[in-house]
């Protein structure tokens, strides 16, 4: 059973006396039961007679004489065309003529994979991956103050200075997650500890360290690192099987310091630097 | 060469540089391709210009003509991008109005010099020229020049379904721009 959407899409074909005998029954079968399409077959029947093919076709209104030059008129334009073989410019637009009117789907398909390449060329080279003007940008950010224990504790943001926050702020989690695993190992005495990855990590950390403070930096995350690096190169020094006084001397290293409230404070100051730049940037 | 020869043998022998042979193909496909064209453009001048680039394209582009599709789907869709692209190009540069009666003032010289034709070509003219581009080349192709549901579709590469579609809708679209020439009786 044909729909009616089937139907109407049938009835040109109807009209033209194109359809097989079993569509042309169903449709007829069809019409005698759907007034619809029995109005859309009557509108479509007045559309034709709006608009008959012509009977003569254009071609016919030419005269023989110009149809017996056309073809040769053609071949003598184009062997013209070969003896004027023009510059290399002109070759190339008629190429690219030739492709966009014979493969338009090549084309669209070149073109939308160029643009799909440049969205992503220039997300990459917009995307911060340096804070190199957010100092700049934000004067009410330059000064953090905090009091801890009574001693005034402030990292100051040079706006001249080119800090590579990215790094910075990782460099400062992968460290505060070192100590705070430190500080937080269960210890038993007697009992010799595993320290290799800690060892490993401290390493990493030290060589990191050694980068970013060649590069612009504050003076305060500059001053955290070199604290930093002291219980770093002891954590580095210590035996991969450590026993436990050694490690009480690190944390209380650590606690002396205050080193894991620096951090935090570090981090909260690159954080929100970051998320005024990307408010601002919007 | 005779004109019974195989139109493959043409298209090799007009592929390997023979300029008598494309020259055969020529001879034979101007005629509907330069109706098909006329049908786009509705002007004599346009058409000729329209075929003879035509022609020049495929004689560039031979060398890439597989033989997927017959060799007149492949000139009669060259011909609808060129006829389509040059009837942007008129839009562009000319005011509608202006344009359409250009058009049927250009009719005018080449069918009958009656007046009640004139308006009723103006107007068909129009209502073509406002349906939007898949379906006037649909109603132009299927239609005017009477190419099969087939080659329309291989030509314009969409499906069947979408050929009848497109052909019902702008019928009845055309339907409703000319009824008033059925009722004036013009």
């Amino acid at each position: 059973m044909m729909r009616h959407g089937d139907i109407q899409l049938l009835l040109y074909e109807y009209l033209n006396d194109e359809l097989s005998s079993q569509d042309r029954a169903a449709v007829d079968d069809h019409l005698s039961r759907c007034t619809d399409c029995a109005r859309e077959l009557k509108s479509l029947r007045e559309a034709l007679a709006l608009l008959p093919p012509p009977v003569t076709p254009p071609s016919e209104e030419r005269t023989g004489e110009f149809w017996n030059a056309f073809a040769s008129s053609v071949v003598e334009k184009i062997a013209e065309q070969k003896r004027a073989r023009k510059n290399p410019f002109v070759e190339l637009i008629d190429l690219l003529e030739d492709v966009l009117l014979l493969r338009p789907r090549l084309v669209y398909a070149v073109i939308g994979s160029a643009a799909v390449l440049f969205v992503a060329l220039a997300i990459w080279t917009l995307y911060p991956r340096t804070n190199v003007d957010v100092a700049g940008n934000m004067p009410k950010l330059d000064s953090v103050s905090l009091e801890h224990k009574s001693q005034p504790v402030t990292f100051v943001r040079d706006p001249q200075l080119l800090v590579p926050d990215r790094r910075v702020s990782q460099y400062f989690r992968k460290s505060k997650m070192l100590l705070v695993g430190l500080t937080n190992m269960k210890t038993e005495r007697g009992e010799p500890l595993d320290f290799s990855s800690e060892r490993r990590l401290s390493r990493d950390l030290i060589r990191e360290a050694r980068y970013l403070r060649q590069q612009p930096l504050d003076g305060r995350s500059r001053r955290l690192m070199g604290d930093l690096e002291k219980i770093l190169i002891e954590l580095k020094n210590v035996e991969e099987q450590a026993h436990v006084p050694d490690i009480e001397i690190i944390r209380s290293g650590i606690h002396q310091e205050n080193l894991l409230f620096k951090i935090r404070m570090a981090e909260a100051m690159f954080d929100s630097s970051r998320f005024i730049t990307a408010r601002e940037n919007r | 060469m005779t004109a019974a020869e195989p139109e493959q043998q043409l298209i090799l022998e007009a592929k390997a540089g023979n300029h008598r042979a494309f020259q055969r193909l020529v001879e034979r496909h101007m005629k509907r391709t330069y109706n098909v064209a006329f049908s786009f453009v509705g002007d004599h001048d346009a058409a000729e210009d329209i075929v003879q680039d035509v022609f020049i394209k495929v004689h560039s582009a031979l060398a890439s003509f597989r033989g997927d599709a017959e060799f007149s789907t492949w000139l009669y869709r060259i011909t609808t991008n060129l006829a389509l692209n040059h009837l942007k190009q008129r839009k562009r540069k000319e005011e509608r109005t202006v344009d359409t009666m250009d058009v049927a003032a250009a009719h005018l010289g080449s069918h009958d010099n009656h007046t009640e034709d004139l308006d009723r070509r103006f107007h068909i003219e129009r209502a073509l020229h406002e349906l939007p581009t898949l379906q006037r080349a649909v109603v132009i192709l299927r239609h005017l020049d009477g190419l099969s549901t087939r080659q329309v579709s291989e030509i314009l590469k969409c499906s069947e379904g979408t050929v009848k579609t497109h052909l019902f809708r702008g019928l009845k679209k055309m339907r409703t721009k000319l009824l008033f020439l059925q009722e004036s009786g013009a």
